[in-house]
Formats: structure tokens, sequence, C-alpha cells
């Protein structure tokens, strides 16, 4: 798909630096038909009442909580580097909660988080999302006890 | 999204990411990426094609599940299969 090459051409003219030495990498810990499971996306979902994304020129690292379980009718899209169309047909196509409540309901994960976490994922500049926004977010993951996050891009 | 992930990975929350963007995930080397050959906005399969999402969360969370080493990136591919 030579429009991906175009667009990961585009996303690393962003200047960010490669990651070097081992990844963190943590294990489970427990089979995942026991684990709470939370998502995280980058496709700029808001719930009713919340402050929509900035969608400028200079991105916004902030993050909206989204409740498990809320209607996908009442969420709203603020993203300018994507068509929203196919999510805003099917939510699954990129923030999978309600696919998550089936799998969760069939076994195959323990439960699904009562809270999933939405950024705009475009962010040219991370320092903010780095040092104060994901952290937040991994803070209030830990908080709920949860055991695994899926993270899914626009 | 991967820098989201390692910070989540190094507080003890395990993560998988699924990208579209090889040379992306390659600079940022997330914990662990399941990668897929699909179009920004339904990156999990089309709208209403409830089976192929199902196949790719389920191939994200069975990485997520056995994957042995940090940074390990599986494929994807049309059929469904990881590899």
């Amino acid at each position: 798909m030579p429009h991906l090459n175009a667009a990961a051409k585009a996303w690393l003219a962003f200047g960010l630096g490669p990651r070097r030495g081992t990844p963190p990498f943590h294990r489970v810990g427990k089979p995942l038909s026991e684990a709470r499971v939370a998502l995280v996306t980058t496709g700029g979902f808001v719930p009713p009442g919340a402050v929509p994304f900035r969608t400028g020129k200079r991105g916004d690292p902030t993050f909206r909580v989204i409740p498990h379980g809320l209607d996908p009718a009442a969420l709203s899209i603020h993203h300018p580097h994507y068509d929203h169309g196919a999510a805003r047909r099917d939510v699954n196509v990129l923030f999978p909660y309600p696919l998550l409540q089936a799998l969760a309901d069939e076994g195959v994960v323990g439960r699904a988080a009562s809270h999933h976490y939405s950024f705009m994922g475009y962010i040219p500049l991370t320092r903010a999302l780095e040092k104060k926004y994901a952290p937040q977010v991994v803070g209030m993951i830990e908080a709920e006890g949860v055991d695994a996050a899926l993270l899914v891009p626009a | 999204m991967g820098l989201i992930a390692r910070i989540a990975e190094a507080r003890g929350i395990a993560t998988v990411c699924v990208m579209n963007l090889l040379k992306v995930a390659e600079r940022i080397r997330p914990p662990r990426t399941l990668l897929v050959e699909r179009e920004f906005g339904a990156v999990l399969g089309p709208p209403g094609d409830t089976a192929t999402q199902r196949a790719t969360v389920c191939a994200a969370l069975d990485l997520l599940e056995s994957a042995e080493r940090p940074g390990e990136i599986r494929v994807l591919d049309r059929a469904g299969r990881a590899s």
C-alpha cells in the first residue's frame, strides 16, 4: 500500500527519535481468561460533555476517558487525519469495546475494564504526552487493577 | 501509541499494539506489535465485518499472551494468519 508508506514517511518526519535498547516488557501474569483488559485508541473519540480534541497543526496530547458500555452513537470523533466513516458506522473498526465485551462474555478475557482511553493520534510534539498525559492514563489503568491493554491506532 | 505502550509496560501493564506502519513500529519499538495491512480508520477490519475484527483482536490477544521477546512484531496476513 504505497499511501501507507507515504503515511509512515510523514510520521517519521516529525523527528521522533528511535527508541534504542530493549523495550520494556511485562507479562500478563495470569491467563487472559482471568485478566481485566482496557483499550487505548488514538482515534480521537470524545464522550458526551467532554471537550473536543484540538485538531490544529500543533495537535493535542490530551486524552478522554470513555466509560465501558457507552452507546457508541454518543461518541463524537475529532481527528483531522483519517476518514471517520467506518468508525461512525461501527466503532469496533478501531475502538472495539463492544467486541471486548463479547469476548469477556465468552470467557476469552476475564473482563473488560470499566473505562477506556482515547487520544487523538496527531501529536507532532510528544513531550507532554510522554511526561504528563500517558503517565496519567497509566495511573488510571493501574488504579482500576487492569492487567493488560490493547492499543489501536486511528 | 507505541510510546504510550512503552510507558504502560514499564509500569507493569502488559500491552499489545495493533499497527499498520512497520517503519513506525521499528522506530518506536513497542513491547508487542501486531502488524496489519489495513487502512487508517479501520485497522481491525471493515465496518460490520465482525469475523475479521474478532480475528484481529484475538490475534493481538494471543500475541499479548505468547510473546517471548520484548519488541516482538507479528504480521497478520490478509487471510488472518499471524506469523
